[in-house]
């Protein structure tokens, strides 16, 4: 008995441990974490899609509080008019887990601008095919107002032949993004021009 | 002098990949640059060094019929502890690794330190062992990865080296690439021993 209570107490005491030290160093360097994702993932991926923007989409970036944590919004600002954003959205279902895609919508013509994924899990070759520029380009034009939805589900998008899974997880991170910003839309305008205006551009 | 002999057997007779052939994963499968080789055989030995004194803090109270699950959780801290430190200050080579530096958890070469050497020894001691070990880890690594990348890119730590009339073999820095540079190194070491033998 008193063997069986030692074990129990020592592995206790390591995993508190364990516990204690990730927890403390997740809490660290969550900041520089995401800091570091924005230069070395969204960065990237915003100047793909953003080519051409007359500001700075990355400096001109706000943190748009909702519900219970902020989703980063890039804007394009031309003339000091909104024209554009993007910004990230999970997509459930993906064959190996939620996929993350930045969608940059026009929000003059309310149509979908551009599609890239930042963040996945699905086997290369395979489901990797669904995420490239090619396919995704597809989303283009699309209307924001429309239900986004894969052409299986009574959509408009064609699903990559053996990568369905993929596919759809990413019609799903684009479709919330674009309910996200057909429900936000004053507040987040209005949140860009605040950050303008507060940094003395003219917004 | 026992600390000096502890430290230099990581690099002689336990050289984990050449000599144990231990810890093969991740030295197949990232030694695609010297770069990475030896950004692999760092975060092991930061794991392997943490590992190993911690665990010979605590050889006294683990229970034996629980020591590798202690082990580890020990080891499993440090892995997602390097992990994090990675993504906040080395974030390409974290890209680059990908999932293989989740993966040091079940190098073998970490469990087997532990098991056989920090269990048994002194928080100095295993502390040497673990750097010496590491070290040789990351030697090997990166003399792989430094093959590699100089035939197959023609590079060495992203300098180009070949001049431009070098034509890449653009097949060593592929899996095959890895496992026939791992056998000819297999193959000198073993013929050195031999020689160092038939002359003793």
């Amino acid at each position: 008995m008193n063997e069986i209570a030692k074990m129990v107490l020592v592995t206790t005491i390591i995993c508190a441990f364990a516990a204690t030290l990730l927890g403390g160093l997740r809490n660290g360097l969550s900041d520089r974490i995401a800091q570091q994702e924005d230069f070395f993932v969204r960065g990237p991926i915003i100047e793909e899609l953003f080519t051409g923007a007359p500001n700075d989409p990355l400096s001109d970036k706000i943190e748009f509080g909702y519900q219970d944590g902020s989703i980063g919004i890039y804007p394009w600002i031309e003339d000091g008019k909104i024209r554009r954003i993007a910004l990230e959205q999970s997509g459930r279902g993906g064959y190996g887990g939620d996929i993350t895609v930045m969608t940059a919508l026009d929000l003059e013509s309310n149509r979908i601008f551009g599609v890239r994924v930042t963040q996945h899990k699905e086997t290369p070759g395979v489901g990797t095919r669904a995420m490239e520029p090619d396919y995704l380009s597809n989303y283009r034009k699309l209307l924001i107002k429309d239900d986004i939805k894969l052409k299986n589900d009574g959509g408009q998008i064609d699903a990559v032949s053996g990568a369905t899974r993929s596919s759809s997880a990413i019609a799903d991170g684009v479709s919330r993004a674009a309910i996200f910003v057909n429900a936000n839309r004053e507040s987040i305008l209005k949140s860009i021009q605040e950050k303008q205006g507060s940094r003395g551009n003219r917004p | 002098m026992r600390i000096v002999r502890e430290f230099t057997k990581g690099f002689s007779t336990e050289l984990a990949p050449f000599r144990l052939v231990l810890g093969l994963c991740p030295t197949l499968a990232v030694t695609t640059t010297a770069e990475n080789g030896m950004g692999m055989g760092l975060a092991t030995t930061f794991v392997l060094i943490c590992a190993n004194v911690l665990i010979s803090l605590m050889r006294k109270i683990i229970p034996k019929k629980v020591r590798i699950a202690c082990y580890i959780v020990v080891i499993a801290t440090f892995v997602v502890a390097v992990e994090l430190l990675m993504q906040a200050y080395f974030y390409p080579l974290y890209q680059r690794l990908g999932i293989f530096v989740p993966l040091i958890v079940v190098n073998c070469i970490i469990l087997g330190r532990a098991e056989a050497f920090a269990s048994k020894n002194t928080v100095l001691f295993s502390a040497v062992d673990g750097l010496g070990i590491g070290l040789g880890f990351t030697f090997s690594l990166t003399l792989l990865g430094g093959l590699r990348e100089l035939l197959g890119v023609g590079s060495l730590f992203n300098v180009p080296l070949m001049g431009k009339s070098f034509e890449p073999f653009s097949f060593m820095i592929k899996a095959p690439g890895a496992f026939v540079t791992l056998g000819l190194l297999l193959f000198v070491m073993n013929y050195l021993t031999s020689l160092k033998r038939t002359r003793a």
